[in-house]
């Protein structure tokens, strides 16, 4: 039981480490946030399961992205949407995954991001946080709640992500400084 | 990686789904031949998640320290007008996962529990990265810092722990001590893993550390009224305001024990709340049993006798039914039988070319069969320890348990791990006189731990890892009743003498008393603070015992339910073997730490 519970415990903080990597993977590839979800949850059941091929916690992302490279594919082969699955696109996406994480630049900037949104003005926050959250919000209700038009609140995300891009910018190059 | 050529909008649009189908083409195959294109969109797909998972912990934030600390106070900073809703909250959240993926292992589920409250607790205002929160003023054996950005290495002692910084103390003999400014003092025991997070600017809160898992002993000195100290866990919130107790947060449950003053326990699945006062305890598990408090039993009693120097882990213990020997089984493969009248070891005799897993006397007291990770049983004379002339086929599984039936005729046997053959999770009935074997029960979808005959040898009990618990009919050889109440794997079973109560022990750190005419459970003990791995009931059926992974032996009382005594001297690990000598006056326990304890039930 200690080693199970052990296991367990550096399973958790495996997954919590490279949650953002392989969630953003995985939506590159799937274009869906719940059926990022989706596939993520498969994928860490599949790791919690096979946790013992793994040699080297160092491995362990690379590791996590081939297992979930493998559901997106039966994901992708299953939903038959517009465009067939194309698994070489999906490939070249874990292997530009893997660049940007070999470059150290994704945790500089992620950091940077939660910097920027920590510090978004009132009413742009809350329509990042009504937006993102994850309860389902659609556009047109946040349009209701805000009283505008879709299209403008479509607009007005928009802006707000360029604003955080720009500071998530301004916030590197300062580092680097 | 600083400049970005490509075009941000139209690989937004593409992950969003707003292109038309042709786009959407020529661009995928853009992505295939163009790298940067590529990496770009990662970095993008990236941004999203950050987002995404930004807003989910911003919001459970809200709707945790909200509802769960009951002060209706508690605002998304600058976010006026948006109110917590249920369909938000990090328990809700999971119940709808749960719903929508059945399936997905437990553990999996456990993990985005971790990953979920990870990111509740991990929020922190921007600008206070720099700012150090306490320190460690001891470090002993194998201490780690996890850094924020997942970077592990070897704490120092003196070290100055930021906010974010995760400590994870390491096996057995590691120990650690954070100290605050405030003289407040968290003691980190083995297997431990600690955050240490930024107390809230907007939310009304001070101190806050997520316990993910393991021991912690807290000594809080008088903190704010208004911003009292916070300990999570995966299952509970814990507010402090000043006060002296310990924490332990398991795969199941978190168990608070206060020692001074009291501390408000909550439960994260159902938000029901509790104050555990001086000497009382509470235990909140993922599902919902009532949350109350229990006494603490401040009496402790200590061996009798040690027998020490085992040639490792001691797995079994038998007391013959005369109660004159003690068998005791090796890690070696050897078997040793203690002599009470003398007090020492009479008789060694090597049993098996491996460890001795499972052992146990004939109720007439003229064999000692013992199993063991070399897959075979074998039949002993206790007098001279030489083999008695009964062969057993080999199996392809270490023999885990073995049981004879009250009238000797039969034995029962659990296998553990192996390759091949039959599963684990059947039940091998044996003729004890011939060592043929006469069938295999089956029933269980997983590995059995523990199997014992009823005293009236009409049924037999098995556990499973499955959480199972079954009575099969001896006669018939057919499942008579299944009963699933422990969340986890029942490592434990024992009937009371007058063969009226089950004694159960299991993963969930809980025994259970059950009623054997009515399957209910009568009593819900709750103590140990890790697994509980063997119970036994003393002859006169007074006393249960059960022992556990927190090296603890405890004593209850069955007609109750109340703990009556901890028995403190195992020094490490679990305790996996435990025996009450036939006239109830000796209780005798093995541990991982290679000793044997005996303790005097006389007064008990």
């Amino acid at each position: 039981m200690t080693k199970d519970r052990t296991r367990q415990a550096i399973i958790a903080r495996l997954l919590m480490q490279h949650r953002t990597a392989l969630y953003g993977y995985i939506l590159a590839c799937v274009r869906h946030h719940a059926d990022a979800e989706d596939i993520l949850q498969e994928v860490s059941a599949a790791v919690t399961q096979s946790i013992d091929q793994l040699h080297d916690e160092r491995g362990f992302l690379p590791w996590a992205r081939e297992i979930a490279r493998r559901r997106i594919l039966a994901h992708l082969r299953k939903s038959r949407r517009e465009h067939p699955a194309d698994p070489e696109l999906v490939r070249r996406l874990a292997e530009a995954a893997e660049r940007v994480e070999q470059s150290g630049f994704s945790s500089e900037y992620q950091a940077a991001l939660k910097a920027c949104l920590e510090a978004l003005p009132g009413q742009s926050r809350q329509l990042i946080l009504m937006h993102y959250d994850g309860s389902s919000v659609r556009v047109g209700e946040l349009a209701r709640h805000f009283r505008r038009s879709v299209q403008a609140i479509y607009a007005q995300i928009k802006r707000i992500k360029m604003a955080l891009r720009s500071c998530v910018q301004r916030r590197l190059a300062k580092e680097m400084d | 990686m600083n400049s970005f050529p490509c075009d941000d909008e139209l690989l937004q649009a593409y992950l969003n789904g707003e292109l038309t189908a042709e786009t959407t083409a020529a661009l995928m195959e853009r992505l295939k031949a163009d790298p940067c294109l590529a990496e770009r969109l990662i970095l993008l797909a990236h941004e999203e998640a950050v987002l995404r998972e930004w807003a989910r912990a911003e919001r459970a934030a809200a709707a945790s320290v909200t509802e769960l600390l009951g002060r209706g106070e508690a605002k998304i900073g600058g976010a006026g007008g948006v109110s917590p809703s249920a369909s938000s909250g990090t328990s809700e959240g999971l119940g709808l996962r749960h719903r929508r993926r059945g399936a997905v292992a437990l553990i999996a589920a456990a993990a985005v529990v971790l990953a979920v409250l990870a990111l509740v607790l991990g929020r922190r205002p921007s600008g206070r990265d720099s700012e150090v929160l306490a320190r460690l003023t001891s470090v002993q054996g194998e201490v780690c810092l996890v850094t924020v950005s997942g970077e592990v290495r070897a704490a120092r002692e003196g070290e100055e722990l930021p906010p974010g910084q995760v400590v994870q103390v390491g096996d057995e003999g590691s120990y650690a001590t954070v100290r605050y400014p405030d003289g407040t003092e968290l003691q980190l025991s083995p297997e431990t893993v600690l955050r240490l997070e930024a107390g809230g600017v907007e939310l009304p809160v001070g101190k806050r550390v997520f316990l993910q898992a393991g021991l912690v002993e807290a000594d809080v000195v008088r903190q704010p009224e208004d911003r009292p100290m916070i300990l999570s866990t995966p299952h509970a919130i814990i507010r402090v305001l000043g006060t002296r107790f310990c924490s332990a947060a398991l795969a199941e449950a978190t168990r608070v024990e206060t020692e001074e003053g009291q501390v408000q326990l909550t439960r994260l699945s159902d938000g029901q709340s509790v104050v555990v006062e001086k000497n009382r305890f509470a235990v909140a598990a993922l599902r919902e049993e009532p949350l109350q408090t229990y006494p603490l039993v401040p009496r402790c009693l200590e061996p009798h006798a040690v027998l020490a120097g085992q040639p490792g882990p001691v797995c079994a213990l038998a007391f013959s039914p005369d109660g004159d020997t003690l068998a005791i089984a090796g890690w070696d493969g050897t078997i040793r039988l203690w002599d009470r009248r003398t007090g020492e070891v009479r008789l060694t005799f090597k049993a098996h070319p491996k460890l001795v897993k499972a052992l146990a006397f004939s109720p007439d007291g003229s064999v000692l069969a013992t199993g063991s990770m070399d897959k075979v049983v074998r039949f002993w004379d206790p007098a001279t320890g030489a083999p008695r002339p009964v062969t057993f086929a080999p199996q392809k599984r270490d023999i885990d348990v073995i049981a004879f039936s009250p009238d000797g005729q039969l034995l029962a046997t659990a296998l553990g791990y192996g390759k091949g053959g039959p599963g684990s999770e059947q039940i091998v009935l044996w003729d004890a006189r011939t060592g043929a074997e006469l069938t295999r029960l089956a029933g269980h979808t997983s590995m059995i731990l523990d199997l014992v005959f009823a005293p009236d040898g009409k049924t037999l009990a098995t556990a499973g890892k499955d959480g199972t618990v079954k009575f099969w009919d001896v006669e018939t050889r057919q499942e008579r009743a299944s009963y699933r109440e422990h969340y986890r794997e029942v490592h434990a079973l024992a009937f009371s003498p007058d063969g009226q109560l089950l004694a159960t022990g299991g993963y969930d750190l809980t025994v259970r008393l059950w009623d054997t005419r009515t399957g209910e459970v009568r009593h819900l003990l709750q103590g140990h603070t890790r697994a509980v791995k063997k119970v036994a009931f003393s002859p006169d059926g007074r006393l249960l015992a059960s022992t556990g992974g927190d090296s603890l032996v405890r004593l209850w009382d069955p007609a109750t339910g109340q703990e009556l005594k901890v028995l403190k001297g195992h020094t490490k690990g679990t305790v996996p073997a435990v025996a009450f000598s036939p006239d109830g006056r000796l209780l005798a326990t093995g541990g991982w730490d290679r000793r044997v304890l005996l303790w005097d039930m006389t007064e008990q």
